[in-house]
Parts: structure tokens; sequence; C-alpha cells
């Protein structure tokens, strides 16, 4: 998704004299075109986020500053920054984090984001979002260009839209995307809803399962329209899954904000505490963490088969 | 006209007041500052001084900006009435909410970072701000601080420079026995910054170093070698205890019977 992005923020900048592109000393190989071609809105910070993100927000006072680092660096290391600098100023910083999840499985915990988005989410005035696919990263952004504002963005390697779910609900936000699977009428039962690009499995996992289910994909964290809080609140059974920690992730906050609704059931799927000193690629730690389409399979085919009340 | 030793003293006689009146702390530090920020905002024709954007990283000396900013009529004589009061502004660390307070400080080791990025901002484009970190020395141990006077000096920022309000203490003990700072000169040089050494409560001499950083083609240090709590003797002599007890009435009686200069 990096370089897709890249090439948006080089479209952005051509018509945008504001859009500056500040890097941790990361993004190799797809930030160089952006140097190349605006080097006075590009600047290789070093490995440095603390002022960096402190840099970005004072640069917000002339630009639009894109801080470009990868998996937890620009969100642990330098969260009081986010904190005090960012978000509390409402300085229109996007925050870009590379490798959302397990993406950097074979790298190691320190490359694990899988804590990031509850950390900087759990800062008032912090918006996080994970987009499944261009197309949202798309949406995204060009939200982004249109009301700049505190955001904090957080990257899979998809550089497609095949996970993309394109029928929207009528009923459905702006926020999300959704699409109905094996019925031809939307499922008022069963909702699963995914965060980010686990939505892929997902969709794997419901055509394995044959589950009658509605899938939406929501690329926010943190901050939920009223159309799609209702859309959700409509459903008897919700699933939501995410490759992030399930305790203070997108799932619990769903939760925690539809509190007073009488669900039949809500499920949160998401990662759980493991000992992460063992290594292995994406696929390993989903298929550890129960994140994996079998999985997910399972999951989907037991909801889908506990008769309603 | 009043002179800069004369609006310093003013402004240190109101922090003194303002501190004993609401009991709040951290007395010595703003003491430590007052004439640093006094001869950044009164110090030089109104052009320089309009040009020079301020920030206070030790927002722990809130009471010493903003007894400054009072007395440079930048805002009204009621905020240090309202000074740590329910429902005001004026909040016991920098607030940015304040006309011509360019960020929040509080924690440290924010502001020098913050201002690095107005002036690459700005470096760009036709704004002719000079950006004015006021450091304390004990802050100097944060590693963002470090970082960004790396990226400045990388960058040649010219239009941005930095005042290390040198009292040698930190909370608990001198910054030597805490985390030895020197030699501080020679360390902000290796990292590419012009330093200027100044007496910190001689406003002729802390002008001059302020007016020759503003004429250098790249980020400048001043090191003001201040005394934390100067101008009440008491507290000169317990810097560490004023640190985070507020002032009392008979330092109100004898910061009222000083002269302009305090000493």
């Amino acid at each position: 998704m990096r370089k897709h992005l890249i090439d948006k923020l080089l479209a952005r900048a051509e018509v945008d004299q504001k859009v500056f592109l500040l890097i941790g000393d990361l993004g190799y190989s797809v930030v160089e075109k952006f140097r190349d071609k605006f080097p006075e809105r590009f600047l290789n910070l070093g490995v440095s986020e603390q002022a960096g993100i402190g840099i970005a927000a004072g640069l917000a006072a002339t630009h639009l500053p894109v801080y470009y680092s990868i998996g937890n660096f620009p969100s642990f290391r330098c969260l009081e920054q986010i904190r005090n600098d960012v978000a509390h100023e409402q300085n229109p910083v996007m925050i870009v984090s590379l490798g959302a999840g397990f993406s950097y499985g074979t790298a190691g915990y320190s490359h694990h984001a899988i804590e990031d988005a509850g950390a900087v989410a759990s800062i008032f005035g912090m918006r996080v979002a994970t987009p499944s696919c261009i197309h949202e990263l798309d949406q995204i952004l060009e939200g982004h260009w249109q009301t700049p504002a505190p955001v904090y963005l957080r990257l899979g390697s998809a550089e497609t839209c095949d996970s993309c779910l394109t029928q929207v609900p009528a009923s459905l936000g702006h926020q999300a995307r959704g699409a109905k699977s094996k019925s031809d009428t939307l499922s008022d039962k069963l909702l699963l809803v995914t965060h980010g690009e686990i939505g892929k499995e997902a969709r794997v996992a419901i055509s394995d399962s044959g589950a009658n289910v509605t899938h939406v994909s929501l690329s926010e964290f943190n901050s939920f329209d009223t159309p799609t809080l209702n859309f959700i609140s409509s459903h008897q059974r919700v699933i939501t899954v995410e490759e992030h920690a399930a305790e203070f992730g997108f799932g619990a906050r769903i939760r925690s904000r539809l509190a007073n609704v009488n669900f039949e059931s809500f499920e949160i799927i998401g990662v759980p505490m493991l000992d992460f000193h063992i290594g292995g690629r994406r696929e390993f730690h989903l298929e550890r963490s129960e994140l994996d389409r079998v999985s997910l399979s399972d999951r989907l085919r037991q909801a889908n088969a506990r008769p309603l009340k | 006209m009043h002179s800069v030793p004369e609006l310093a003293s003013t402004a240190r006689r109101m922090v003194v007041e303002t501190s004993a009146k609401t009991g709040s702390p951290h007395l010595s530090s703003s003491l430590s500052c007052v004439d640093i920020l006094a001869s950044l905002k009164f110090h030089g024709a109104s052009s320089d001084i309009d040009r020079r954007e301020i920030y206070l990283s030790k927002g722990h000396a809130a009471l010493g900006l903003y007894a400054v900013l009072v007395t440079a009529g930048q805002i009204p004589p009621s905020a240090l009435d309202d000074y740590c009061e329910d429902g005001s502004i004026y909040e016991g660390h920098v607030n940015s909410k304040i006309h011509g307070i360019p960020l929040s400080t509080g924690s440290l080791g924010h502001a020098l970072p913050f201002a690095v990025g107005r002036a690459i901002g700005e470096s760009v484009g036709s704004l002719e701000l000079i950006h004015w970190v006021v450091l304390s020395d004990g802050e100097l141990d944060e590693g963002s601080n470090w970082e960004g006077l790396l990226i400045a000096s990388h960058n040649r920022l010219s239009k941005l420079n930095i005042i290390v309000d040198r009292n040698g203490l930190q909370s608990l003990a001198s910054t030597e026995e805490t985390s030895a700072l020197e030699p501080l000169g020679a360390k902000l040089e290796a990292f590419g910054w012009k330093v200027i050494h100044s007496p910190g409560h001689n406003h002729a001499a802390l002008g001059e170093a302020i007016a020759s950083a503003e004429k250098f083609a790249g980020p400048c240090a001043i090191i003001a070698e201040t005394t934390k709590g100067y101008g009440v003797k008491d507290v000169e002599n317990n810097p560490v205890l004023f640190h985070y007890k507020p002032a009392t009435s008979q330092h109100v009686r004898d910061i009222s019977n000083s002269g302009f200069e305090g000493r």
C-alpha cells in the first residue's frame, strides 16, 4: 500500500504546495520519487521519531505534513509528542505507519504493530484508521485533504483492491464498505465487521464456511459515524475481526459505543496475548492468533449454526 | 519608556506576588528565566521584537512568562489574578490558548523540535519570524532535544535559536550531580551550533547575544548563566526547595524593597 500512498501524495503535491513528506529514515525504494520531484518539500529526519513528530507538528503551521515510518516507531516511541504536540494542539499531521499487524512477521516482536492503534487511539483528538485496500486508503486521503486533522494511518501490504468490498448497503455510513454474502438479501442476523487487510482472510472464510453473513469493512478504528453504528446495531449477532490486540482494539471500541444495544451475541476476534518471542511469517502469526481463514471460517460456521433466539 | 531592567524587575515582582497569592510552585524556575524572557520581549527595535516567536520549553516556569507578557501588554494584568484558577487558561504550565504562545508545554523536550518544524516550514516561504526556544539546562537530559539540535544544524536553520537557562540545578540536585552536562558549550558546538555564553541576568549582555544570534546564518545557542530564584535572597539560597514551594509574604516584601536590578 506504500507505493499507492506515495503515488497519491505525489499527485496531491502537484496541486497543493502544502503537502510535505517527512520520513524517519525509512521508505527505501518508494519515497525517492517524491524526494526527486519535490526536494523542497521532502526531508529525511533520520532515526528520530520523537523530534520527527514534534517537527511535523510545527511544520503544520505552514504545510500539510505527512510523517512516514513503519511498525511501532511512529507511535510508541513518540506517543507523548503525538498526544501533546499533534492531538492536543490539533495540528493536522498525518502519521503513516507501514506494517499494520503482522505485516513484518519475520522481523520479530519489535515490528509487530498489534497494539499501536489502541495506544494512539487512546489519545483524545487522534483519529486512527487502517484501510483494507487502496480504495479505502483513497477515501481516507481525500477526506484528509478536504478537512485536515490529526490522523494515524496504518498500512498493510496490499497494492491492489482484491479485498475491496464494493457493494455498499444504502443504510451504511460513508465510512464503511460492505457486501452481502451467499444470499441475495443482506443478512440482518449475522454481521461480520473487519478492520484492515484481515478483511481479505475474512472474505475467504465466509466463502469456505458457507455462512449467511453480511460483511462490512470499516477502516476507522475509533471514529464511527452514526449510520455505521446504526447499521451494526440493526443486526442480532456481530463478529468483529482485527489484526490487533483484541482487548483494547477496534471491536472493543465498537462494543463500547454500542453498550446499550442488546445484541444476541457480540464476538471480538483479534490478537490474544501470546509469547511473541516465537517468530514466523504473517500467516504463521495469524494462525497462532486464530485469525487465519480456517479459524475464522470455523467461527463463522459456529455462529451461523446457532439457532436464533 | 521603561528600560529592560525596569521591565524585568516589574515582571519579577509579579512572579513573587502571584506565587505567594496563589501558593503555586516553580517559583525559583520562573525567577531564573525572567531576565531571559524580558530580554527577548523588550530588547531591540520593535520590528526585531515583533519577529520573535518565543517558546518556553521549560513550561513549568509559566508564571515567569505570563508576568513578562503582562509587562509587555500582550496579555491583561488580570491574567495573573486568574493564574491557576478554575476555568482559567493561565494554567500552571504554558498554554497555547494564550495570545502569542505558539505551543503548550509542560512535558520537557517538546518545544525545540516543534520550533524546528516551524522554521523548516517558513524557510521555503516569505515569513520572517525568528524562533527562540528557552530551555532549562535540566531538560537537556531529554533525547528529543538532541535530536532537534542535530536536525536544526543539519538543515542550517538560520531563523532558529535557543537560550539555555543555565542555572545548574535540577529538581533534586545540580545538573552535574544528576547527569553531567559539561562541557555543554563544546557539546552544542559539536552538534553544529554556534554558541554564545552570556551572563543570564545582565540585560545588556543578553541583548547583545540575542542580536548577534539573529544576525548569524545558522542556529545559535546562547548559554545564559543564571541563578535559580534570582532576585529573592532566601529563594536563591534554597532554590531546590522553591522549585516546589511558593513564595511567602516575606519574599513579597523582599522583592518590593529591591532595586530594578534585583540586587
